[in-house]
């Protein structure tokens, strides 16, 4: 598929040699940081990928309730605000009152629509100008004191699926998973209170990793394809066939409607890239070998967990020999 | 009191399924109500029979759906099957705010009287059930979206219409009506 080939815009994961898990939010400043909108040199591949799963795979990868479209609307123009505001050079939209016409300079192409009129174009708002961008969306809304999943156009998320995640509240998506800290302490009430306060205009974010083996997409609808594969890994493929995967997490308050974004940049680096900066080889060395056996079974990655870290173990080696 | 208000079912609305926490062995008395229905076919007769003598008769009324003949108490209402069907909707209903609901009989039986019940306006923590017999299990699968039956005992199963395994997860969706399986390859 692709990897992230401009290492100052991969977000590397972790910030100290031991594992520590943490939920990690922090408050994103009012810079470069806050745009939903990233672009990377592999942005058309990224977009093209999406695209062409978007399109094997609808229901898959978009999902949501016909009573989204006011929700949309305001996302498309919180996409396009963001877009336009920070690469003008990439992307213009021009407004004849609600006539809108948006232009992808690197794609060369136009989308016009009337705003606010779904019946003005032929996908959905979301589903429209998301395809123009690499992230995943994902729309929760408020509602009976919870948060619901409404709108998701989802390409490059691990164990989720659109499809199935459809509908349910923050807690329910959670259920099958772990969701404590370190220390044993439920942290999903606490996130669904930390998101339930979210300001408009005053984005948050949080970082997640797991470790790819072989094949890309790792969703619930595959997992009789990819579970099989990631016993491949050995020590001496570990470099090639592993991937870091990095989901940079944003969250957004959409005020008219109620709801959080989700807004996923995912990256992917293999494990040989890491030498490329010798701190992150080593890091991730010392923090793989330092996962607690129930997070690594949770993440999937229990089966080729030790193939990679000896694989990282010797790189390190080779490291210490050449310095 | 007001009646309950009538509420469009929403995606996120309560469904009836095995786990539910409204599934109950016997009733018991919810003691911050004032107003208590009661609705059983006649296999789930015996327990609102041996429930019954826990309230004031003049807080309750039971429908007693299927049963012809005389009425098992006072405030019973024997209803034909046919009768309650058409009537479900306004029984439920006309209910004051504040009615516990207890329901009582087979699966199916139950399953309508509870999404209506939720469209009526009535929380789970409003409503029990005693199930007579088997409860309905579903499992999804992922690879095709489809719904098939299974048994409570299942951990796994094959999608009828793919064909693929199914390891059978406590991850369960109300908008896909069932628990995910995740999908393997037999070996």
């Amino acid at each position: 598929m692709f990897k992230s080939t401009n290492l100052d815009q991969f977000v590397f994961p972790w910030k100290e040699d031991n594992y520590r898990y943490s939920n990690d939010l922090k408050r994103l400043n009012d810079d470069e940081s806050r745009y939903i909108i990233e672009i990377t040199p592999e942005y058309e591949v990224q977009v093209r990928e999406k695209r062409r799963l978007l399109d094997e795979q609808p229901e898959v990868r978009y999902q949501s309730f016909p009573h989204t479209m006011d929700m949309q609307w305001e996302l498309v123009e919180l996409i396009l605000e963001q877009a336009t505001e920070r690469y003008p050079q990439h992307f213009t939209v021009d407004k004849d009152g609600d006539h809108w016409t948006f232009t992808n300079h690197i794609l060369h192409e136009v989308e016009e629509f009337i705003f606010g009129d779904a019946s003005s174009i032929e996908r959905e708002p979301l589903d429209l100008i998301g395809r123009h961008f690499h992230n995943d969306f994902v729309l929760m809304a408020y509602r009976d004191h919870d948060l619901f999943l409404e709108v998701a156009q989802v390409s490059f998320a691990a164990l989720f699926s659109a499809n199935w995640n459809k509908g349910m509240s923050f807690t329910e998506i959670h259920g099958p998973v772990p969701f404590v800290s370190r220390t044993g302490v439920p942290l999903a009430e606490r996130v669904i209170k930390f998101l339930l306060g979210l300001e408009p205009g005053k984005p948050w974010t949080r970082v997640n990793w797991n470790l790819m083996a072989d094949r890309w997409d790792v969703n619930y609808e595959t997992m009789h394809i990819w579970e099989p594969q990631r016993e491949r890994v050995t020590v001496e493929n570990a470099g090639k066939l592993v991937r870091l995967r990095v989901e940079e997490q944003k969250f957004y308050r959409l005020p008219r409607a109620n709801a959080i974004l989700f807004n996923l940049n995912t990256m992917f680096l293999p494990l040989e890239d890491l030498k490329l900066r010798p701190e992150w080889l080593i890091r991730t060395y010392h923090n793989l070998s330092d996962i607690p056996p129930e997070m690594a079974a949770y993440k999937g990655i229990d089966v080729f967990l030790n193939q990679s870290v000896e694989y990282l173990k010797r790189e390190v080696e080779k490291l210490n020999v050449t310095q | 009191m007001k009646g309950k208000v009538k509420k469009m079912s929403l995606y996120n609305s309560p469904r009836l399924y095995d786990q539910s926490k409204t599934i109950v062995e016997s009733f018991s008395v919810n003691e911050s109500k004032r107003h208590f229905l009661l609705i059983a076919d006649q296999d789930g007769i015996e327990k609102v029979r041996g429930f019954l003598p826990s309230l004031s008769q003049d807080t309750y009324h039971f429908y007693s759906v299927g049963d012809t003949e005389c009425a098992l108490a006072l405030n019973t209402t024997p209803i034909s099957q046919q009768d309650f069907e058409m009537k479900r909707s306004e029984i439920l209903s006309k209910q004051k705010v504040g009615t516990q609901l207890y329901i009582a009989g087979k699966w199916k039986f139950a399953e309508k009287i509870f999404t209506e019940a939720v469209a009526s306006g009535f929380s789970e923590e409003e409503i029990q059930v005693c199930i007579q017999g088997p409860k309905e299990r579903y499992t999804y699968c992922p690879s095709c979206y489809t719904l098939s039956a299974i048994h409570p005992e299942d951990v796994e199963s094959q999608c009828p219409k793919c064909g693929v395994m199914l390891v059978i997860s406590k991850h369960y969706s109300r908008v896909r009506k069932g628990y995910l399986g995740y999908p393997y390859v037999k070996q």
